[in-house]
């Protein structure tokens, strides 16, 4: 078959899998959204007629090139010595397949390098914004605990990262920022576009960073990339590529300065407790009645999960976990007070295990009488914040499986029913919670958060084939604090946390892209649950910082289904509501149909007023996801008014730390 | 040791543990005595120890409660709730020990602890461990969000 008659075949194909993903069906089913505008009296003259008639012409279906689906089956091809020599690109991405970096998602740009460690067999995803693509890089690594990568060209690429390096940075998550820096023979000429010096902008938002300046240094400095990111506590990791370094060619090792192997530039040593620490610890633990556990982010990266159960279970200990991940414990164990706020404040002891980002005392609901433990890998950071009883500087799996040996089976009863009564009383409180959301939907014909938030649950629950396989998370103000109250994480890497302590609305979509990914490969936690639909609720606000990316989830054939609360407004906006002038700063269009454009962008697109059409659009988008690998954009149309108290009681509240909707610590 | 100064020596040891993020005391006569705490949302509580009347009082608990207010109705209803004898008794105020009082003057609200057998450490944490829950527990209900951010002048996206 000729390469026509393949693309022609091809959007054939892609027409009867997607009935509605046409650009000619797009712009028919747009005729009604530019009617409502001018029907608005908004100044729509210059897109009536004209553009209405465009429908009758013969449009080219959305589909995906051929020439993508035979560039991703391509063998790998990576670089060697012999013959023309390896470019200082391919020696970096030789470190990395070495390594075994999980993924790498870019934008174009870096050229060299991208091209290189895609040409080496990292598995590379190509997307619309660099931004967003760091964003899946993150929400890859929050999902699986791995190290991945993204790249942008040299200043407006990787400027265009930034807000998302931040967030990485302040999850730790284990990311390796890339970006092209001209050439050192142009430094200070400002020749011709695009220069800037990129490692003062990631200032403050990464754990190392480095100009690579010397090609023969360029191996080295890949090891020391991946000693940082593989070694003590997680955090970006910049590294810049000026042309000359790049481009470099090497014919031999001994033309590049330490080419020697991962085992010798790092160690995979852990510091460990000592036997004496241990006894201290489980001494404590014996002394209380009401011990707790919170699992930071520790215990997920070093896969610590099965060693905290066995630990939780020998002796009665209650566990809450923290961090941009969820599901170390199963939000249904016994143990678990991540759904039990009120039984936070009872325990008498708290053994912090890998919290990376420690809050200060009244941050966490615990009770100000509480003693301390702190298990960290780092001893210069066991007193920060949190005054302690004892600090213990120990790897998190280790310390665990110690403590797993040590610690004395017991029961404690009267703290188990303490918890089982609390997981109860909160059940009950986000069921009305609930109940007076559908209320207020049925009354409105506007769906309230609470409704979105437990339906989407239950879905999850009822709906699917496998309530495990399904990787949630998402954001924004107020569907964010509403759906962390009703999302439940029942395996470890199950949940993430977009907005987990730098707070960014936008980068949720791309995260749970990312998140997709890994699932859809069985990276890491994921294995097991290859092929299944992942599902981000973001709102209005956020879903415009990511919703391109519908076009690379297409392209890669990776199944979201996104929940948009669209409530026509900035969540915030209650901030402005008695200040003169300054509303109409806070809002958009009203009834945006963010589902047409995603079906613009090869997605399913949905809109939704009633939970009747809610629940039956996630059926839909559930089939399409699990059955055709397409995604799905389901538009939840709202009120803002539901953020307010005043308007729709009890309006948002920030929720318990630590429990299942937090994201401060 | 007298009871002002074991209050003092208490208030200072949960200000050692981090839990205040500042302590002073203020000597105000015989029988009575004043300590100064800066915590939640960065307030300023005073708080004084009466020997003679055996009560411990915060004087403003939370400003800007009217008396005739929803909240202030909540409020109490919700104090009455942590004498409840079905509470555990780490979570419990009990009446045999100490009698809880509310007062409200002009929208700040005070709280009184009438130590009633002597255990003034008992009487110490338990309104230490009520405060606390006060800005944990019952300010966590989001009829009460925007009202925290106006009070307090906190910033609504990092609102501690």
């Amino acid at each position: 078959m000729s390469k026509p008659e393949q693309q022609a075949d091809q959007g054939r194909e892609s027409e009867a899998a997607m009935p509605n993903s046409s650009r000619r069906d797009f712009l028919l089913k747009s005729a009604a959204g530019v009617g409502a505008a001018v029907a608005a009296g908004a100044s729509a003259k210059a897109f009536t007629a004209d553009e209405l008639n465009v429908a009758d012409a013969t449009i080219p279906s959305i589909r995906i090139p051929v020439d993508f689906t035979a560039s991703l089956d391509e063998a790998p091809v990576p670089g060697k010595f012999e013959g023309r020599g390896m470019s200082g690109a391919e020696v970096f991405a030789q470190v990395c397949v070495k390594e075994e970096l999980a993924a790498l998602f870019c934008c174009p740009g870096n050229y060299t390098v991208i091209n290189a460690m895609a040409a080496a067999g990292i598995p590379a995803y190509g997307g619309r914004m660099e931004g967003s693509m760091c964003a899946m890089a993150d929400g890859f690594s929050r999902a699986t605990g791995e190290v991945t990568a993204t790249s942008g060209t040299e200043g407006p690429g990787f400027a265009n990262m930034i807000m998302n390096i931040a967030a990485a940075n302040a999850a730790r998550t284990p990311l390796l920022v890339l970006a092209s820096n001209m050439m050192i023979a142009g430094d200070d000429r400002e020749a011709f576009i695009q220069t800037g010096y990129q490692q003062p902008l990631t200032t403050g938002i990464k754990k190392y960073g480095k100009r690579l300046i010397d090609p023969s240094r360029v191996h080295e400095y890949g090891g020391y990339a991946f000693r940082e990111l593989k070694s003590g506590i997680p955090g970006p990791v910049h590294l810049d590529f000026p042309a000359e370094v790049a481009r470099a060619r090497f014919k031999s090792p001994d033309e590049l300065k330490d080419y020697y192997d991962k085992t010798q530039y790092r160690s995979t040593s852990r510091p460990c407790a000592g036997p004496g620490e241990i006894a201290q610890v489980v001494k404590m633990i014996d002394k209380a009645q009401r011990p707790l556990i919170v699992a930071g982010q520790g215990v997920f990266q070093r896969r610590g999960w099965d060693a905290l159960v066995k630990v939780a279970e020998k002796g009665d200990i209650a566990v809450a976990t923290s961090g941009p991940t969820r599901g170390a414990i199963s939000d249904d164990h016994r143990l678990c007070v991540m759904a039990a706020p009120d039984a936070l404040l009872s325990a008498d002891l708290v053994i912090f295990i890998g919290q990376y980002c420690m809050p200060s005392p009244g941050e966490y609901r615990l009770s100000p009488d509480i003693k301390t433990i702190r298990v960290h890998p780092d001893q210069n950071d066991l007193g920060r914040n949190w005054p302690l009883d004892l600090g213990v500087v120990s790897d998190e799996a280790l310390f665990l499986e110690a403590l797993q040996d040590a610690v004395k089976g017991k029961k404690r009863p009267a703290w188990v029913d303490e918890i089982a009564k609390a997981k109860q009383a909160y059940q009950a409180h986000i069921d009305d919670t609930y109940r007076l959301g559908l209320e207020y939907s049925k009354k409105t014909n506007h769906l309230h958060p609470a409704v979105i938030s437990h339906e989407t649950q239950h879905f999850i629950d009822n709906g699917t084939d496998d309530r495990l396989a399904v990787v949630a998370g998402g954001g924004g103000w107020t569907i964010g604090l509403f759906s962390g109250r009703y999302l439940r994480a029942r395996r470890p890497g199950q949940m993430i946390v977009p907005p987990y302590q730098y707070g960014a609305i936008g980068p949720d979509m791309s995260m749970m892209m990312g998140a997709c990914a890994a699932v859809q490969r069985g990276v890491g936690p994921q294995k097991g649950y290859e092929g299944a639909p992942t599902i981000c609720v973001t709102s209005d606000a956020g879903v415009a910082y990511s919703m391109f990316e519908l076009d690379t989830a297409a392209k890669y054939g990776l199944p979201t289904i996104t929940i948009v609360y669209n409530n026509n407004a900035w969540g915030v906006w209650t901030n402005a509501a008695r200040s003169a002038r300054s509303l109409q700063m806070y809002l958009f269009q009203e009834n945006l149909r963010y589902d047409q454009m995603a079906r613009g962008l090869g997605a399913n697109g949905e809109y939704v007023r009633s939970v009747e059409e809610f629940r039956a659009a996630l059926a839909r988008a559930w089939k399409l996801a699990r059955d055709q690998k397409v995604s799905s954009l389901i538009n939840c149309q709202a009120l803002k008014e539901f953020t307010s108290p005043r308007d729709y009681p009890p309006g948002v509240s920030l929720n318990a730390e630590p429990g299942v909707g937090a994201v401060a610590h | 040791m007298g009871a002002a100064e074991q209050v003092g020596d208490l208030l200072e040891y949960y200000a050692g543990r981090g839990i205040f993020s500042g302590f002073s005391r203020r000597q105000q006569g015989p029988g009575r005595a004043r300590f100064l705490l800066r915590w939640h949302r960065d307030q300023l509580f005073e708080w004084v120890w009466n020997e003679a009347k055996q009560s411990l009082r915060i004087s403003c608990v939370l400003p800007a409660v009217p008396a005739d207010s929803a909240m202030y109705r909540a409020l109490k209803a919700w104090l009455a709730a942590r004498q409840d004898e079905a509470l555990p008794d780490h979570r419990r105020c009990d009446r045999n020990k100490v009698a809880l009082k509310t007062y409200n003057r002009g929208g700040d609200v005070a709280l009184t602890l009438h130590v009633l057998d002597g255990d003034v450490e008992y009487a110490v944490k338990k309104l230490v461990n009520l405060v606390n829950e006060i800005y944990q527990d019952f300010l966590s209900s989001g009829l009460y969000f925007d009202w925290m951010v106006e009070t307090f002048e906190l910033e609504p996206d990092n609102p501690y």
